[in-house]
C-alpha cells in the first residue's frame, strides 16, 4: 500500500486502513489498535484516509472507541473530517439544482458512487464522503446535458471533448466544474471496450429512488449499483482506492445483494474480466476468507478476448493502448472512421485545452505505442 | 429571536436543508447559506430533536434532561442554535395555536 505521493506506508498503518475499509461488512466488531498511534503514524493515516476516501470510516472508528486517539489526534482528525463534511453538502446542493435544471429540459439522470452510496448502502450518509458529483445522462442527451452545465448552471468545462460529437458516441464522462465542485456526467461507466461494450439503457431500466433535500432523485438499482462498483474497482483508479472496496464490500453485505446476478449482467455485456479483476483485488487487498462471496468472482473463468481488452487498462501505455482495444467492440465502418479520426486528428479546441500541440501529441502517441509493442 | 418571540412558534427542519452529523455536532447547509454551518455539541442532539416539531423550551427540557442540566441555563445556547438555523433557511417555524 502506498500513499497519496506513491510512498510505501507502514505495516501498522496498512493493517489499520485494511480493517477501516472492512469495518461493518463482515458483521463482527474487532478492536482495531489496543492504545493511540504515535503522532507521526497517524498522520500518516489521517493523509491515507483522505485520500482514500476513507475519513468517514476513521471518524467512526474513532467514536466507537476501536480506535483510541489522543486530544491532539482527535482535533487534527475533526478539522479534517469537516472539511469534507462541508464539501459533501455542497456537492449535495449542486445535485439539487442539477436536478431542478435537468427536469425542466427533459433529461432523466441516475446519481452514482459517492452521493447514492452515502445515502442507500452506507449506514449514516457521514460515513461517505464525496469529493464530486457523479450523474448518468442517456446519450442521446449528454451534449444537451454538458451545455446546460456550462450555461445555466455556470459551470467550466477545462477539457474540450477529442472532436465535437465524440464524448456522446464514444466518450465515458465530460466534467464541469460549478463553483467549488466538480459535475462527472457520466454516458457509461468506464472508457474503453468495457464502456463501449454496456447497452446503455440497460441502466435506465430501473431504479432506486432516494431524497436529498426535498427531491427524489433516482439511483440505479441495487444489482446495477453492485457491477458498477465492480467496474469502479477493478478499471478505476491504480492502485485501487480503498474506499472502491469498501463500497463494493458494503454492496455485497447488503440484503437481497444477489451476485449470480451480476455474473449473469457481466456475461451480457462482454465485461466478466471486469467482475473477475474486482473480486481478486478485493480478496487480494483486504485478505478475505475463503467463505466470501467474492471469492466466487475472483474464480470466474475469463475468455481470452476480454484478457486481452483488461490488458489495455493496466499496462503503462493505457492511455493509448485502450483506445486500439476500443476500435474492436466499435460497430460498423463510419463509427470506427469517426473513432480514429477522433484520436489521430483532435480539434484544436481540445489539443489547446491539454496545452499541446499536434506535433507533441503525436510524439506522446508514438512513444507510448512503442512501449505498447514492448509490452 | 429572543425567547419569547420564540415562545409561541413550533420549529422543525426544513426538508431542503442538507445536512451531515459529524461526531456529537452538525454541519448544515441551509439554503440561504453560501457556506455550511458547523453547529458542535450538542448539535447533531438539536438537530434530531427538530426532525419532529418541537418548541426551544421542549428541545432545552430535553438536552437538560440527557445532562442533568437546569434546561434554564441551557435554553440561551439552544436559541442561539435554532437563530443560527433560521438565519440560513434550515428550520421552518409555524405559530404554537393556529388563530382564526
Amino acid at each position: 500500500m502506498v500513499d497519496a505521493l506513491g510512498r510505501p506506508i507502514s505495516p501498522v498503518v496498512a493493517r489499520i486502513a485494511v480493517a477501516l475499509t472492512l469495518a461493518g461488512t463482515a458483521g463482527e466488531v474487532v478492536e482495531i489498535a489496543a492504545q493511540p498511534l504515535d503522532d507521526g503514524e497517524f498522520q500518516d493515516l489521517l493523509l491515507l484516509c483522505e485520500s482514500h476516501r476513507l475519513l468517514g470510516a476513521l471518524a467512526d472508528a474513532v467514536e466507537t472507541a476501536w480506535l483510541p486517539v489522543t486530544a491532539a489526534q482527535h482535533s487534527s482528525l475533526a478539522e479534517t473530517y469537516l472539511v469534507w463534511l462541508s464539501h459533501s453538502v455542497e456537492v449535495e446542493r449542486l445535485l439539487v439544482q442539477v436536478g431542478e435544471c435537468f427536469e425542466r429540459a427533459g433529461i432523466p439522470m441516475r446519481v452514482l458512487k459517492g452521493v447514492a452510496l452515502a445515502h442507500l448502502v452506507y449506514p449514516d450518509p457521514s460515513s461517505r464522503v464525496c469529493a464530486d458529483l457523479d450523474l448518468l445522462v442517456p446519450s442521446s442527451q449528454f451534449d444537451e446535458a454538458v451545455a446546460l452545465a456550462r450555461d445555466e448552471l455556470g459551470g467550466e468545462q477545462s477539457v474540450a471533448e477529442l472532436r465535437p460529437g465524440f464524448d456522446r458516441e464514444f466518450g465515458k464522462d465530460a466534467t464541469v466544474k460549478v463553483g467549488r465542485v466538480e459535475l462527472d456526467l457520466h454516458r457509461t461507466f468506464v472508457t474503453g471496450p468495457f464502456g463501449l461494450t454496456i447497452p446503455l439503457e440497460d441502466l435506465f431500466a430501473s431504479s432506486t429512488p432516494l431524497v436529498i433535500g426535498g427531491r427524489t432523485f433516482m439511483a440505479l438499482d441495487p444489482t446495477m449499483m453492485l457491477v458498477h462498483a465492480s467496474y469502479n474497482v477493478a478499471l478505476g483508479d491504480l492502485p485501487v482506492r480503498l474506499c472502491a472496496l469498501r463500497d463494493l464490500m458494503l454492496l455485497c453485505a447488503a440484503p437481497g445483494a444477489d451476485l449470480e446476478l451480476v455474473v449473469s449482467v457481466a456475461r451480457a455485456w462482454r465485461g466478466t474480466a471486469v467482475v473477475q479483476r474486482a473480486g481478486e483485488l478485493a480478496v487480494e487487498e483486504l485478505s478475505l476468507p475463503r467463505s466470501h462471496p467474492l471469492w466466487r468472482l475472483a474464480a470466474l473463468p475469463v475468455p481470452r478476448r476480454e484478457r486481452w481488452a483488461l490488458r489495455s487498462y493496466v499496462s503503462q501505455a493505457r492511455s493509448y493502448s485502450r483506445p486500439l482495444a476500443s476500435l474492436l467492440v466499435i460497430r460498423g465502418v463510419r463509427a470506427r472512421a469517426r473513432y480514429i479520426r477522433a484520436l489521430v486528428m483532435p480539434s484544436s479546441a481540445y489539443l489547446a485545452s491539454r496545452g499541446w500541440t499536434e506535433a507533441s501529441h503525436l510524439r506522446r502517441a508514438l512513444d507510448r505505442l512503442r512501449g505498447v509493442r514492448r509490452d | 429571536m429572543t425567547e419569547s418571540d420564540l415562545s409561541g412558534v413550533v420549529i422543525t427542519r426544513s426538508e431542503t436543508a442538507l445536512w451531515r452529523r459529524m461526531f456529537d455536532g452538525v454541519v448544515v447547509l441551509g439554503p440561504l447559506a453560501d457556506r455550511p454551518l458547523q453547529i458542535s455539541s450538542p448539535g447533531y442532539a438539536i438537530w434530531q430533536l427538530l426532525e419532529h416539531p418541537t418548541t426551544v423550551r421542549e428541545i432545552a427540557d430535553v438536552l437538560a434532561a440527557v445532562f442533568a442540566e437546569d434546561a434554564d441555563r441551557i435554553i440561551a445556547g439552544v436559541l442561539a442554535v435554532v437563530r443560527s438555523l433560521d438565519e440560513v433557511g434550515a428550520i421552518r417555524c409555524a405559530p404554537l395555536c393556529a388563530t382564526a
